[in-house]
């Protein structure tokens, strides 16, 4: 713990959830960057970093920051981030390794086909404004209307798939020309989409409820709200700058830049934000719906057969209101969890790792609850940069050395793959570990990758 | 003089300075940096052009407008950019044109998210102007 004394101006203490090992690979400026959180106004104790933490914009990548409406609390663009709403669904199946291994060329090129990915691809959709509009207000009950996806699609994903009271007038004209045309898209850099191996279980009771075996194959897409989602992130901070001055809100970093909770540029962000939470679960369940076809194309099944079913859907890159109890008494919040997961109790939680490393399904707890604002870590959080990984790694070995272990990659550009190099990553185990020791979230399975896609 | 450099100042993303005799020039070779991140900018030639008008609060304020601006119209017109024209009136008013051809993976390297605050400045040199950028990725 870093108590409120360690640094004039804190309000508030900061937690940082980490083991001996964790810490060290945690920065000193992510640190001091969660320092700064406990400064703003309305910060309800403690202001949180997860195992995964590293330095961010503001707010470190891995953190959690909590405010209270009626404190004066803030609400913050930059501590949401520019990737609102990145996140991760999971889909089950009831095909072994085996039978997948023995089609996986075909999946992974079939896939790559199948779902735009890299810089400079062009979507399939071309949405008009009409279509937009249902899209931001609407979510995934949009995609669904329209034929992407089923019911329980929606409800097995974080807020059904929509959050409510988006309101796209809150969104500039800059950035829905830029949505119109890349729902149903992969993105780039540490986005994928992944046919993942359950190698361990270690709840069978939560990973029989939710459709998990070991030796099936599951399929992990990781990705956000796009350009729409990056240009109401870049709006906002121009806008909440001027709003941190107008309120005599004092930014120990101009990267926090926020509103008042209670103030109109405050919920005007809330609402947009909203719209790119919605595009972005859209967007998942778009490229679930075209992973489907790919699955029913190359096994010649239909893929009710093939049990292709969401397990789960959820963000790490979000501002929430939600009600915590909060020293005996419930009060309502605004949570930013940026590079961090929601953990409620008994609802599934999932932890990508890096590319050619295992990601994990766990399970939302109690203690998260009263420790952590019902949060967890996010994933396995970079611990070298992309040019020192240019430098030291080739895209091409990296490409074999996954398939002599048994594994097949594509990726939209080669360099991606050095950039993206497994162990330019932290150890998303050593983090799982800690977040299950910690009791934030629990263990249910492994999931290790087999084939890999990258934008 | 050079026209921008990267450091390895960003575990996650990218930082470069660029360079130029004047404000005109420094904007243009920022976009040249930021471009050179998003794509192979010596496969891109000239065959498209997007004209941007701007205003901005002050000459940095303007400098994040453009940039981010050449990256919501690189997506809206599916376009990467190679070269470009800057004309800086009154310290913060922009007329500019962006050149490139039609976006495709074959010639791209990564998404740039946005363009963040972070050491975001514009400082005078002894021959010109340098200005650090930030870029989420």
């Amino acid at each position: 713990m870093l108590p409120k004394a360690v640094r004039p101006g804190m309000r508030v203490n900061a937690v940082i959830l980490a083991n001996k090992q964790a810490l060290e690979m945690i920065e000193d400026e992510a640190i001091e960057q969660l320092t700064n959180v406990a400064m703003l106004p309305g910060v309800v104790e403690p202001v949180l970093a997860m195992p995964d933490a590293h330095w961010g914009y503001g707010l470190p990548m891995g953190a959690v920051g909590a405010f209270d409406p009626n404190d004066n609390g803030i609400i913050s663009s930059g501590m949401t981030g520019f990737d609102i709403n990145c996140g991760i669904n999971l889909i089950s199946s009831n095909l072994s390794a085996a039978a997948v291994r023995a089609k996986l060329r075909e999946l992974v090129n079939n896939s790559f086909k199948a779902i735009p990915c890299g810089v400079g691809s062009k979507g399939k959709l071309r949405l008009n404004k009409d279509e937009l509009n249902g899209v931001l207000k609407y979510g995934m009950k949009w995609a669904v209307q329209q034929g992407y996806g089923v019911q329980e699609d929606i409800e097995r994903t974080e807020e059904n798939g929509a959050m409510e009271e988006a309101d796209p007038n809150k969104v500039s004209d800059l950035a829905l020309r830029r949505g119109m045309d890349q729902l149903g898209t992969l993105g780039s850099g540490n986005h994928f989409l992944e046919f993942q191996e359950v190698t361990e279980i270690f709840d069978e009771e939560a990973a029989k409820k939710w459709g998990i075996e070991k030796g099936k194959v599951c399929i992990m897409v990781h990705c956000g709200s796009r350009g729409l989602g990056h240009q109401i992130a870049t709006d906002y901070l121009k806008i909440h700058e001027k709003a941190a001055e107008k309120y005599g809100i004092k930014l120990p970093d101009k990267q926090l830049a926020c509103a008042p909770i209670n103030s109109a540029e405050g919920q005007d962000y809330f609402k947009a934000m909203k719209c790119a939470v919605n595009y972005s679960f859209a967007n998942r369940l778009i490229i679930t719906h075209w992973m489907r076809g790919v699955f029913e194309h190359v096994f010649d099944q239909k893929w009710r057969e093939l049990g292709l079913n969401t397990v789960y859907g959820l963000a790490h890159n979000i501002c929430k209101q939600e009600k915590h109890i909060i020293n005996g008494k419930e009060r309502e919040v605004y949570v930013h969890r940026k590079g961090a997961t929601r953990s409620f109790p008994d609802l599934p939680v999932l932890i990508a790792g890096s590319m050619g490393t295992s990601s994990w399904l766990l399970k939302g707890t109690y203690e998260a609850m009263g420790l952590t604002f019902g949060s967890t870590a996010h994933g396995a959080g970079r611990a070298m940069s992309r040019e020192a990984a240019i430098k030291k790694f080739w895209g091409n070995n990296i490409k074999s050395e996954m398939e002599k272990a048994g594994r097949i990659v594509r990726a939209a550009n080669i360099k991606v793959l050095a950039e993206e190099a497994p162990q330019a990553y932290k150890d998303v185990d050593a983090i799982i570990e800690t977040v299950h020791e910690a009791g934030v979230s629990l263990k249910v399975a492994k999931l290790v990758p087999l084939g890999v896609i990258k934008g | 003089m050079k026209a921008f450099e990267f450091f390895d100042d960003l575990t996650s993303d990218a930082l470069f300075k660029a360079y130029g005799k004047t404000y005109e020039e420094l904007f243009e070779n920022a976009a040249r940096a930021l471009f050179s991140l998003i794509c192979d900018t010596s496969k891109v030639p000239d065959r498209y052009s997007v004209a941007i008008k701007l205003e901005g609060e002050n000459i940095e304020g303007l400098l994040y407008d453009w940039l981010s601006q050449l990256l919501a119209e690189s997506e809206i017109n599916a376009l990467f950019f190679s070269n470009f024209r800057v004309t800086i009136n009154e310290g913060n008013k922009l007329d500019a044109v962006a050149y490139g051809s039609r976006a495709s993976p074959r010639m791209g390297k990564v998404q740039v998210k946005a363009i963040t605050k972070y050491k975001f400045s514009i400082e005078k040199t002894d021959d010109g102007f340098s200005a650090t950028v930030s870029c989420d990725i």
